[in-house]
């Protein structure tokens, strides 16, 4: 496929185009938090407490007369990072578990189902406020929390598409050339079900987003005063009525980007599947 | 035969263990292929002559197993080898080439890096390799080589992939290449190229071919041996002459009257009635018995021993030779 149809595939599909759009934004805004913020995150200035949005506070401040703006955009590259690794980490486990149940079969397939089944039937929330209460609240212990919780669904989907490609005839031709079982998961079965694994990863940041910022909200992930959205937007609850902003703006940013990230999971899924090609 | 054959199959047997029984896919198979020979190994399907190819690379599928005999492989026994050897052996000492060359090919890698990868596998220097690649894909008779190592799978047409897949299997300078049903995918005037360029390769490189196929039209064009093979057991082997002039079991005349034949157009094409037993309890006797035109009551009963005609032409039935020639 030449690169001007994947460009009019891509200009076709109006939602992921908009996802993309949002995705690049709050990335560039997370990458240039310093550039983009009027003020540092931490500095407080009763003086100016609680000031609804104007042309200085863009969003407003809050009760110690910190600029929601600045943390809402500082708050960006927390939700980012901690997204990031934990779609990383989820990814690794649920691929290699789900590679070997998927070719290997047998008792090992059986046993990682086993294991697959067990975390799935769990509530993921309550089970990371578990570890996390367990393992004590810090940032660190939400990403193990989050990422030990929802590594299943890559192994399903990893190892139901490894159990169709291993029947492939290439796989019995490769095995016939002489290639080893490493050299066949990596060279043969990993890079043709790598399209799923995309669309699984831009599905699964967003919902680590979600769980990051949840257990922030509740107090168990980064602590005072980093500026987490989850923190700020329950920081600001007992605002509510006075100065709604401090809690708005977060939740706004909140949706935004999840919002976001499933567009363009949505839109590679489409994308990438050969069906749905004209 | 002076010298050792490349391949000497004993006795070999291919069990699997099923929910309805045991059986023997594969049933005491015994034959020879000297180096530089194209044997071909023709029977229905499920006579077991697909399951005897993979088991000469211990690539049976589960439940499948091999329960007795040796596979005697340039001095090895390749059924005592352990797993862990046996990539030495795939690719390297013996190629396989498929029935289905559409999806033989890994989609995601271009043509050309597949078999770059196999030959670094053989600690070849990363320029060397990329000149063998274009070197094979010369000798295989791909035009424009160079452009078409770029080339995915996807872009090639059949018999084009079929010849890239030969071009992988004999990059690594295999002693044997085993075919399984080359050609059965593909169209006429491409099949004669691919047999046309399989025995070329023979010329060229002394490489021993154990041919799959259940198309006597296949074995004319191509074999020097043939082995027939029925219901798990080999009944016939000998020269192709040999088999094409004077065929001795009856299931091999009645394989060659269903053969079409350009030059004595009379009636319908001959069928064989009845299909091929099931093997978890097969006929008493001999297992043609059922289908066999001239069976008589021993047939029934007692289990023919291979009985040879002339030399290097043996068969297994109760019936007696009958001199050449006098059987038209």
């Amino acid at each position: 496929m030449d690169i001007k149809s994947i460009a009019k595939q891509v200009f076709n599909n109006k939602m992921f185009l908009i996802g993309m759009i949002m995705f690049f934004s709050i990335l560039t805004v997370a990458v240039f938090a310093n550039q983009v913020a009027p003020h540092p995150y931490d500095t407080i200035n009763t003086a100016q407490a609680l000031k609804p949005p104007q042309s200085q506070y863009l969003f407003g401040t809050d009760q110690y007369g910190r600029c929601i703006f600045s943390r809402v955009v500082y708050g960006s590259r927390i939700a980012l990072k901690v997204g990031l690794i934990v779609v990383i980490i989820e990814s690794v486990i649920g691929v290699v578990l789900g590679l070997l149940a998927g070719y290997y079969g047998g008792w090992l397939d059986r046993f990682i189902v086993f294991v697959t089944d067990l975390t799935w039937s769990l509530p993921p929330l309550i089970m990371a406020l578990a570890i996390v209460t367990m393992l004590g609240p810090s940032l660190n212990n939400v990403v193990i929390a989050i990422a030990v919780v929802s590594w299943a669904q890559f192994a399903r989907v990893v190892r139901a598409k490894t159990q169709a490609i291993k029947n492939m005839p290439y796989i019995e031709a490769a095995r016939a050339f002489g290639e080893c079982d490493f050299s066949i998961l990596l060279r043969y079965i990993l890079p043709n079900i790598l399209s799923p694994i995309m669309v699984l990863v831009t599905l699964a940041l967003p919902q680590a987003i979600l769980s990051t910022t949840s257990l922030g909200f509740l107090g168990l992930g980064a602590q005072r005063p980093m500026p987490d959205w989850g923190l700020i937007l329950s920081d600001g609850i007992s605002y509510m009525e006075r100065a709604p902003w401090i809690s708005v703006f977060p939740g706004v940013a909140i949706v935004l980007t999840v919002l976001g990230f499933n567009l363009v999971g949505e839109g590679l899924r489409d994308l990438l599947d050969p069906r749905l090609k004209v | 035969m002076l010298e050792n054959p490349l391949l000497s199959v004993k006795d070999l047997s291919i069990s699997f263990n099923t929910n309805e029984g045991k059986f023997n896919a594969v049933d005491g198979v015994s034959f020879d292929v000297n180096k530089g020979e194209i044997f071909a190994l023709v029977g229905e399907s499920g006579c077991g002559k697909s399951t005897t190819a993979f088991g000469l690379m211990r690539l049976i599928p589960k439940p499948g197993e091999i329960s007795q005999g040796k596979i005697i492989f340039d001095g090895k026994n390749l059924v005592k080898l352990p797993e862990d050897e046996m990539p030495q052996i795939r690719g390297k000492e013996i190629g396989m080439i498929f029935q289905n060359p559409l999806d033989s090919l890994n989609p995601v890698y271009s043509v050309g890096k597949q078999i770059y990868e196999g030959l670094i596998l053989d600690n070849i220097g990363k320029q060397d390799a990329w000149k063998r690649v274009v070197d094979i894909f010369n000798d295989v008779q791909i035009s424009d080589p160079k452009e078409r190592i770029e080339s995915y799978p996807h872009e090639l047409s059949g018999g084009m992939r079929q010849r890239v897949m030969i071009a992988m299997m004999l990059s690594r300078r295999p002693k044997l290449l085993i075919a399984d049903e080359p050609t059965t995918a593909l169209d006429v005037t491409i099949q004669a190229q691919i047999l046309e360029l399989i025995k070329e390769l023979r010329d060229t490189f002394n490489t021993a071919v154990l041919i799959i196929t259940h198309d006597f039209g296949v074995v004319a064009e191509i074999a020097d041996k043939v082995g027939v093979m029925y219901a798990g057991k080999i009944v016939e082997v000998g020269d192709v002459y040999q088999i094409f002039e004077n065929p001795l079991h009856p299931y091999t005349k009645l394989l060659m009257k269903a053969l079409p034949r350009i030059t004595k157009q009379e009636g319908r094409l001959e069928t064989i009635s009845g299909t091929v037993p099931n093997l978890v309890s097969p006929p008493k006797g001999c297992r043609f018995h059922p289908r066999c035109p001239m069976a008589t009551d021993i047939c029934a009963v007692e289990a023919p021993v291979f009985k040879e005609a002339e030399k290097n032409h043996r068969y297994c039935c109760h019936l007696e030779v009958k001199k050449r020639g006098t059987h038209h």
